[in-house]
């Protein structure tokens, strides 16, 4: 009796809680993301929808790993969510397939000056087709200053160069005792190409149709982190240590080169630690920067509501609970600072930031393309014959400049 | 005749060994250290293997001498279309994908023979991103009676990748991906491969000291062989997988999805 009584209730809230939903335009939001991240879309969404009498969004969410793949099926099926969040390394290709819609004309009002606005993540062809949703700073140098402590060196700084680096990283290696001075990371965003732009090279062409990996400023740049591994001994090289994922976590490391992003998985280790730009190379100092955005598909039927939940999500309130998170640094700058209250011990990014907005140079996007995710990976796994000594880096340059070549040839020709 | 004795002890383990694919199994085994008998979970859902204790290790140099080296080992085929793991869709069929393996183990390394149909073999990785290549995916799961409810990887749960390298200028390596473990203690293992007409042989020795175990007759470990392609020369791409237990390669790391592999001592030379 007790459970039917029960049963007869939750029908009449589910009954309730549909007739509140039927009347209004029901758009569905596609996002990736832990357990933290959905905890805070969930929070978004939920706030949206309490000041909506005609609009009701749902939220669907999967992991990363599923998530472009599912996205696709549902586009093939003419099932797209209305609004979706984006990365970069495959808005090209998505934008080229017409599966985003044309949101030139409902960005003009935006104010983008007040945003981190990386066109790359967002525009294709000039035109808009993402909204600013977050940041991810790439290259930057963590430092585990208990290992800077008891080598009795002071912390890296802005006047840090390669060589101040080189020197500490001298002083904080002990191969015996598993301690290392530096690691830079061989994928793009981690360390690859700040360190080549530090080096006065580039991955691409400025119109980003020709390979530039065989330059001598390029090469330059491969070199010093040939030499880190092989010549000086001061990161450990890729055939020292197998199955690490994040080599700063262990504790053993001085210097890492990192994103942004990893400072949440960072923020309970048991030592202390601080952040510094990457130290500035013979021609420079580059950090990247790299953006998520908020997409409309083309196959909505709800273009104003999908454009009034965009609205809120990179406005004020829906940046400040992204923030308050501490998933991800919001795009709009006057929200960054709540972002931070999360992480006393990341003033050194803060500091990135806030001198980026002084000389914006020091920031620069990542070389998206078509098909940059195919290029990429055949980037990362032909230098990887460096790495792991298997050839000297002039060699395996030559070898991704061929290969990575045809790639971008191939989808710029389709 | 002993040949034949030892053959049809192992056909009595493989018979048995097959009942554990149908049920839930527990199993009463002696222990070779003292008299009593201990209780054994079975994985069950999938096969159950047997290493033979080899009183002569095998000469790792990738030419598999059936009649002497790995006569021991039972001849163990991955090739039906039901073994076929990750995307059955890119399968070429077996004349083009698929392997035959032999395994054994002494007091210090673990043994695996194998023939890989794969034709042709396509390889431009090294280090961790061999699994983009043609490769071997091993899975050890070292504490399986602790860990049996475990449903995602541990210390104890090695994930290994054997390359056979691209007969040129990458050669044959061994990576293990998870846990993470020095060096200097993978390079203790011995590895060769050779190509063939139908692709590649290799043998490996992997020590158990990577694996942090201590052999011994009648250890029953988890364990996955998956035999991964690429199709087109040129690319990185995992294409397919074919697997001694096809459901793990679409679990990753999950335990639960691995086989059984018992060590056992035919010849009772341990």
């Amino acid at each position: 009796m007790k459970s039917n009584i029960m049963f007869l209730l939750v029908v009449i809230l589910s009954l309730a809680m549909s007739l509140t939903v039927i009347g209004k335009t029901n758009i569905t939001f596609m996002v990736w993301g832990n357990i933290f991240e959905i905890q805070a879309y969930q929070r978004m969404v939920d706030k949206f929808n309490q000041s909506q009498k005609d609009v009701f969004v749902n939220l669907q969410s999967t992991s990363w790993g599923a998530y472009f793949q599912t996205l696709q099926n549902r586009i093939a099926a003419n099932n797209a969510p209305d609004v979706f969040v984006m990365d970069g390394a495959y808005f090209d290709n998505f934008a080229k397939e017409g599966v985003f819609y044309n949101l030139t004309n409902l960005m003009k009002d935006i104010d983008l000056s007040k945003y981190y606005f990386e066109p790359t993540a967002c525009e294709y062809n000039g035109i808009f087709y993402g909204a600013p949703k977050d940041i991810t700073i790439g290259g930057i140098l963590y430092y585990n200053k208990n290992l800077f402590d008891k080598a009795g060196l002071t912390y890296p700084n802005w006047d840090w160069t390669w060589q101040d680096w080189l020197d500490a990283a001298k002083k904080l290696t002990n191969i015996d005792a598993n301690k290392w001075g530096m690691y830079i990371p061989t994928y793009g965003e981690g360390g690859l190409y700040q360190i080549i732009w530090g080096a006065g090279g580039h991955i691409l062409n400025s119109d980003r149709t020709q390979f530039t990996l065989t330059t001598p400023d390029t090469l330059k740049g491969l070199q010093f982190m040939y030499d880190v591994r092989y010549k000086y001994y001061v990161n450990p090289s890729e055939s020292y240590m197998q199955g690490l994922s994040d080599p700063f976590m262990t504790g053993n490391f001085g210097t890492v080169l990192g994103l942004s992003s990893s400072i949440v998985g960072y923020k309970s280790l048991p030592f202390k630690w601080g952040i510094a730009p990457i130290p500035k190379g013979p021609a420079g100092r580059y950090m990247s920067i790299n953006q998520l955005s908020y997409v409309v598909s083309a196959q909505s039927k709800n273009i104003k509501a999908d454009w009034q939940f965009i609205e809120f999500l990179i406005g004020p309130e829906g940046q400040k609970i992204m923030a308050e998170n501490g998933q991800a640094i919001p795009a709009l700058k006057s929200v960054v600072p709540v972002y931070f209250d999360n992480f006393p011990q990341a003033t050194g990014l803060l500091d990135i930031l806030n001198k980026s907005n002084e000389d914006p140079s020091i920031l620069r996007d990542i070389p998206f393309t078509l098909s940059w995710y195919e290029w990429e990976n055949m980037l990362e796994s032909t230098l990887e014959y460096a790495w792991t000594n298997t050839m000297n880096p002039e060699k395996a340059a030559s070898m991704a400049q061929q290969s990575c070549q045809k790639i971008l040839d191939r989808a710029l020709k389709q | 005749m002993k040949r034949a004795l030892v053959v049809l002890s192992i056909l009595a383990l493989i018979v048995l060994g097959s009942l554990a694919f149908a049920d839930s199994v527990t199993l009463n085994v002696a222990s070779s250290s003292s008299a009593s008998t201990q209780t054994l979970k079975l994985r069950t859902e999938t096969w159950t293997q047997y290493a033979p204790y080899f009183p002569q290790p095998p000469v790792i140099d990738g030419k598999i001498n059936l009649s002497d080296e790995w006569y021991l080992s039972p001849r163990y085929y991955l090739g039906l279309p039901v073994d076929v793991g990750y995307q059955p869709e890119n399968w070429e069929g077996q004349e083009k994908q698929s392997a035959v393996y032999y395994m054994g183990w002494d007091q210090n390394y673990f043994y695996m023979a194998m023939e890989v149909n794969a034709t042709p073999v396509v390889q431009m990785a090294v280090g961790s991103n061999m699994w983009q290549g043609d490769h071997i995916e091993l899975w050890f799961d070292t504490q399986m009676q602790e860990d049996f409810d475990l449903k995602q990887p541990n210390k104890a749960i090695f994930q290994i990748g054997i390359s056979p390298g691209n007969f040129d200028f990458i050669k044959p390596e061994i990576y293990v991906w998870t846990p993470p473990v020095l060096a200097s203690e993978v390079a203790k293992c011995k590895l060769a491969a050779v190509e063939t007409s139908t692709g590649y042989n290799f043998e490996v020795a992997i020590p158990w000291k990577l694996l942090n175990v201590n052999p011994e007759p009648g250890m029953l470990m988890g364990f996955v062989v998956s035999p991964s392609f690429t199709n087109k020369p040129g690319t990185l791409s995992q294409d397919v997988m074919i697997s001694s237990s096809p459901k793990s390669p679409n679990n990753w790391g999950n335990p639960q999805f691995f086989g059984n592999l018992f060590l056992i001592d035919p010849l009772n030379k341990f």
